[in-house]
């Protein structure tokens, strides 16, 4: 809850609570008060009535008293009595109309005997009955007794006064005189200080129930009918109550009168509502006067409350904006008061801020710009790398070690067909290389691929195919290593289309000119066999000499030509490749065996090693065959006596791997780069072995590399040389060509 | 405090300063619109105030003013309250003032015309009463007046609502004529049959006021007892302020019928021919038209008159009559009491309905419908109360005129 809220609260709190008390005791006080001097009145009321129905009835019983009384009548009634004739009665009679005629009060006289026969009446035709007991006996410790019962004549109600006709201790009979209730109506219906509900009612009880003995206010056939029961008028006592409920279901207040002239009881009554009607009207008002005030006060309390927190919810807004860092802001100060102190103090506070927040701000700003020099430089450092490398004239591609491209210059990707921009960080083996042939390269002999999973550098000659434009390009990819780990990969590419066209152009020269050689050498041969032969007769030692000499030369010279001839064929692509299943064991032994002679006379061990299981692999044994027996032929030359050398043929994957091993002289670490140069003999095994064209390896990378597969070796000086070279699994394709290899 | 320190922040740059000065001349303006705001608040309590507590003495002067003074009216009590006709005059005029008082009709006025029974003065009578602003009339009781009165009414768009005018010819349809008592050819009727069919009786004389009502009743009577087998002897008739009936009492003598019938809008004629026939020695079963339920017929009649029966109409109910006989204490009889009691109930119900002008009485009287002390109120399109009525008989006994049992 804010300040604001509890203040209003407080206020109210403090403001209503009393103001609610003073209306309640007000209330309570003064409609007590009015409570019981209403009921007072009433009750004044009630007496009032009491005097003058008493009045009227007493009135009405002294009047039959005293005409009993009368002495004409009491003679009259005496000499009926002794002497009942028809004229004494007539003389009777004639009194009581007398009495009638004279009170227009009076309705009707009737005189009994002492057993209630009727004597004489105003109504003849009651004369001789007998009335019922409790219409002509005087009730005792009664002078008269007062009733009243309905007229059946005229079925008006009356007021009967019957009271004994007595002279001296003597009873000659009872007088019954009924009366017009005109008297005591004009009093009931007498409504002065009774307001719109409020009346006198006069109950009886007639063979035990409370009826009222005349018209209601509310029901004008009420005369002798509705019951009173609800007022609770008998047993008959004098007494004021608030709290009844009359003949309609009204709430009423009733003050009553025993009227012992008639054994009645008469009640004064008003509703409620009425009696009271000045309480509602003081309660209404307490109630609008409280609820002004509650208005009042709750203006106050909000005025209030908003006065008392405005400067503390100024300060709160104030602080709020400082916090969140706006420092122009500064507390209104207007009062001499706590908060008055405490602005103060935080405008203070605030300027103290600003100020060692503005400092701040210069010293963050001063090394920003330091550090955004030194971002900008980095940023020209990386350009500067960037045009460098993008500038070399090699193509260059870098990528992570899964092969996702980190850079690539533009040489590279116009080499291979790719779009520089969109290529950073995406894989480089989303872009197609293919072979020398033309074909697909799987994806694992990819050179960045190979360079990555073997962490060797790989060298390699691809085809770039974009539309119609073909080139050859040089790839070298080399494994970046970190701590022995490989962390990425580098390939330079480099087209040599241009050299491949020289190299062709100088092939096919090797192989015109090697077969325009071979013609005269193979002349040449024959003539010195023959003459060696003796066929051109005897030849002196010198001469045969000589000719040996020849012959061997000639015999060397055709080596050299067929294995350039050979070389050229493979290189210009007109060689015919014929797959058939091949046993490798089978191809290997062979070759072996034509061996023999050579590892058996240097004394060597040759192990052959081939994976069991080995399918027969579809391959051109003629080609292959060369492959083999050039790399073992190599071995036994370059290994001393008693050395050993391995044949190891293993699947891996779909390639079929072969390894060549021997503990031989080895290759130096400077030459090795060269090995499949043609004409290259290694320094170490010129000065050992003398004889060697120097193609050999050159015709084994052209083969593998014809049929699909890869060569590679390790060599280190003098502790030996293994060769590796695969070739697929699923064997060569065959192509028609125009030459075979010829020896 | 110092106001200069107050105002002078520890190193302010000058755009600080402008947004102090900013702040303060905000609070500053705060400020006052602070006090205007409470000077507002003081004035609207001050007028919540005022305005409430006017308000609610306003409301309490309303409440007991609407109390006081309901919208009053006025109607006219147009009777003979002169002349041999007075009693029912009187009579009607009882009947009207209780159901006043009975209904609590503190607003409504009566203004009182004598119209002494009197064509004559009827019309001007009308006249007199529309020029006091009346709305409605209750009257006249005679039929004779009635009829001279009711053009007058029509012209002046007033309601005329008849306690006691039987007359068959004001049956008319769409006029301001109302009544609550019943045409006279149901009274011939009933008479007729009481005595062809109840006391057996086959002949009967007539005499009877040679005016509107008492020649409609004689003839009435005459064709239903005839019609039923009876035979009237002789149909003798007196014009209304006739000296003596001595004539016409001979004539009905010589004929010797088994019972006369005595038709009189006044009861004094009525009575001395009660006289004249018992002083004839004609001791015959005597038979009064309504108009003769009056108590003068037994106070001038005397002995004469015992045995007197009349037809009356409703003499209204017990708790009706106990008031009336409670309402003064005097006695006398109350004569078309309840009519004028249903009267004055009927035009009251109207006015409570929202009549505020004659034509609007008059428009609104055939919707009104209640249970009457005389019987149940519903007009017709003639204006007559629809039902089947039921005639009173009375019978004087030692004086008084009782009900006689049927």
């Amino acid at each position: 809850m804010r300040i604001k809220e509890k203040l209003i609260i407080l206020l109210l709190a403090v403001g209503l609570l009393p103001s609610l008390l003073v209306s309640i005791i007000a209330y309570t006080v003064i409609s007590r008060e009015l409570t019981t001097n209403t009921m007072d009145r009433l009750a004044s009321i009630a007496v009032g009535q009491h005097q003058r129905l008493s009045a009227v009835l007493e009135g009405d019983k002294e009047d039959t008293i005293q005409l009993t009384l009368n002495f004409s009548l009491q003679n009259a009634l005496n000499q009926y009595l002794s002497n009942p004739t028809v004229i004494n009665k007539s003389a009777l009679v004639q009194l009581l109309r007398d009495a009638k005629a004279g009170s227009p009060n009076i309705k009707a006289l009737s005189i009994t005997d002492t057993n209630g026969i009727v004597i004489a009446s105003t109504i003849s035709e009651s004369q001789g009955k007998k009335l019922p007991s409790d219409e002509y006996v005087v009730r005792s410790g009664q002078q008269a007794t007062v009733r009243l019962r309905d007229d059946p004549r005229d079925d008006i109600n009356k007021l009967y006064v019957t009271t004994n006709i007595v002279t001296g201790k003597k009873q000659l009979g009872v007088m019954v005189i009924a009366y017009g209730l005109g008297n005591i109506v004009s009093i009931i219906q007498d409504y002065a200080g009774l307001g719109s509900t409020g009346e006198t009612v006069i109950a009886g009880q007639e063979s035990g129930k409370v009826i009222s003995l005349f018209a209601l206010r509310f029901d004008n056939d009420a005369a002798l009918h509705t019951k009173l029961d609800n007022l609770h008028l008998f047993p008959a006592k004098e007494s004021v109550n608030q709290d009844l409920t009359d003949y309609r279901g009204k709430q009423v207040m009733v003050a009553t009168q025993p009227i012992d002239a008639a054994d009645w009881v008469m009640a004064t009554k008003i509703d409620r509502s009425e009696a009271l009607a000045s309480i509602t009207i003081l309660r209404n008002a307490v109630l609008i006067i409280f609820l002004i005030s509650a208005v009042i006060i709750l203006l106050i309390a909000i005025y209030w409350g908003r006065f008392f927190s405005a400067p503390i919810v100024a300060l709160t807004k104030k602080t709020q904006a400082i916090a969140s860092g706006d420092f122009s802001q500064r507390i209104a100060v207007d009062s001499s008061d706590e908060i008055g102190i405490l602005g103060r103090t935080f405008n203070e506070m605030t300027n103290k801020l600003a100020e060692s927040y503005r400092a701040l701000e210069q010293k963050v700003l001063e090394r920003t710009s330091v550090l955004n020099q030194k971002l900008n430089e980095l940023q020209e450092a990386k350009a500067k790398e960037d045009a460098i490398l993008g500038s070399i004239g090699e193509g260059m591609i870098v990528t992570n070690n899964v092969g996702t491209i980190l850079l690539i210059n533009t040489i590279a990707a116009e080499l291979l067909g790719i779009d520089q921009a969109a290529s950073a960080g995406k894989a480089v083996a989303a872009f197609p290389l293919y072979d020398q042939a033309e074909t697909l390269i799987p994806l694992q002999a990819r050179p960045i691929q190979m360079a990555l999973t073997t962490g060797h550098k790989v060298i390699d000659e691809i085809k770039s195919i974009q539309g119609n434009v073909k080139r050859s390009l040089g790839i070298t990819a080399t494994p970046v290593i970190q701590q022995g780990r490989i962390i990425g990969a580098i390939q330079i590419i480099r087209d040599i289309t241009k050299e491949k066209e020289v190299d062709r152009m100088k092939t096919e020269f090797i192989s015109i000119a090697s077969h325009q050689l071979r013609t005269p050498l193979s002349a040449i041969k024959w003539f010195s066999e023959m003459l060696l032969a003796g066929d051109a007769g005897e030849l002196k030692q010198e001469q045969t000499d000589f000719t040996k000499n020849i012959a061997a030369s000639t015999e060397r010279m055709i080596d050299l030509v067929n294995s350039l001839l050979n070389i050229s064929r493979i290189e210009s692509g007109r060689i015919i490749i014929d797959p058939k299943p091949t046993d490798l064991q089978e191809l290997v032994q062979g070759i072996v065996n034509d061996l023999k002679a050579k590892i058996d006379g240097k004394k060597q061990n040759l192990v052959i090693s081939v994976h069991s299981g080995l399918p027969k692999i579809n391959l051109d044994p003629h080609l292959i065959g060369q492959v083999y027996l050039n790399l073992l032929t190599n071995a036994i030359k370059y290994t001393p006596t008693g050395g050993d050398i391995s044949v190891l043929i293993s699947r891996k994957n779909d390639q079929i791997i072969s390894q060549v091993s021997d503990n031989g002289y080895g290759i130096p670490k400077s030459q090795q780069a060269k090995m499949f140069q043609k004409f290259f003999r290694a320094e170490n095994i010129i000065k050992i072995e003398s004889d060697g064209t120097g193609l050999g390896m050159y015709l084994v990378k052209a083969i593998i590399e014809s049929s699909g597969g890869k060569i590679w070796f390790e060599s280190e000086e003098n502790k030996g040389t293994t060769f590796w070279f695969s070739l697929p699994f699923s064997g060569m394709k065959a192509k028609a060509g125009e030459v075979t290899l010829g020896s | 405090m110092d106001k200069q320190q107050q105002n002078t922040p520890i190193q302010p740059t000058t755009s600080e300063q402008q947004a102090e000065k900013l702040v303060q001349s905000g609070a500053s303006s705060a400020n006052q619109n602070k006090s205007s705001t409470a000077w507002i608040i003081g004035v609207v309590i001050l007028i919540v105030i005022v305005g409430s507590l006017g308000g609610y003495i306003w409301m309490q002067r309303k409440a007991e003013q609407a109390k006081l003074e309901k919208p009053t009216a006025k109607i006219g009590v147009m009777l003979p309250f002169s002349g041999g006709t007075s009693t029912a005059g009187y009579g009607i005029l009882k009947g009207v003032e209780l159901a006043k008082k009975q209904l609590g009709a503190t607003n409504i006025q009566l203004i009182q015309e004598d119209s002494k029974c009197d064509p004559a003065i009827a019309a001007q009578a009308v006249k007199n009463l529309v020029d006091k602003g009346v709305v409605a009339i209750i009257g006249e009781a005679c039929s004779s007046a009635t009829l001279k009165a009711l053009p007058a009414a029509n012209k002046y768009h007033v309601p005329l609502l008849s306690p006691a005018s039987s007359s068959p010819q004001l049956s008319q349809k769409g006029d301001y004529f109302f009544r609550v008592v019943p045409p006279d050819q149901y009274q011939g009727e009933f008479v007729a049959k009481l005595l062809y069919n109840q006391k057996h009786l086959r002949t009967a004389a007539i005499l009877h006021s040679d005016e509107a009502y008492g020649n409609d009743l004689a003839g009435t009577f005459t064709k239903s007892f005839e019609a039923l087998g009876g035979k009237v002897l002789t149909n003798q008739s007196f014009e209304t302020g006739a000296i003596s009936l001595q004539q016409q009492v001979n004539a009905i003598k010589v004929t010797n019928p088994q019972a006369v019938y005595l038709i009189s809008n006044s009861a004094p004629p009525a009575a001395s021919a009660l006289q004249l026939l018992y002083a004839a020695g004609v001791h015959v079963p005597m038979y009064g038209g309504d108009s003769l339920y009056d108590g003068v017929i037994a106070s001038t009649a005397k002995q004469a008159a015992e045995g007197f029966t009349v037809t009356s109409f409703s003499i209204g109910t017990k708790a009706f009559r106990q008031a009336l006989a409670d309402s003064s204490s005097s006695s006398g009889l109350t004569v078309n009491a309840p009519e004028g009691y249903d009267a004055f109930h009927a035009i009251y119900a109207a006015l409570q309905k929202g009549a505020t002008t004659g034509e609007e009485v008059k428009n609104i009287l055939p919707s009104i419908e209640f249970d009457g002390v005389s019987g149940h109120i519903k007009f017709d399109e003639y204006g007559e109360v629809s039902q089947n009525y039921n005639y009173t008989t009375l019978e004087l006994k030692d004086g008084d005129f009782v009900p006689v049992e049927q």
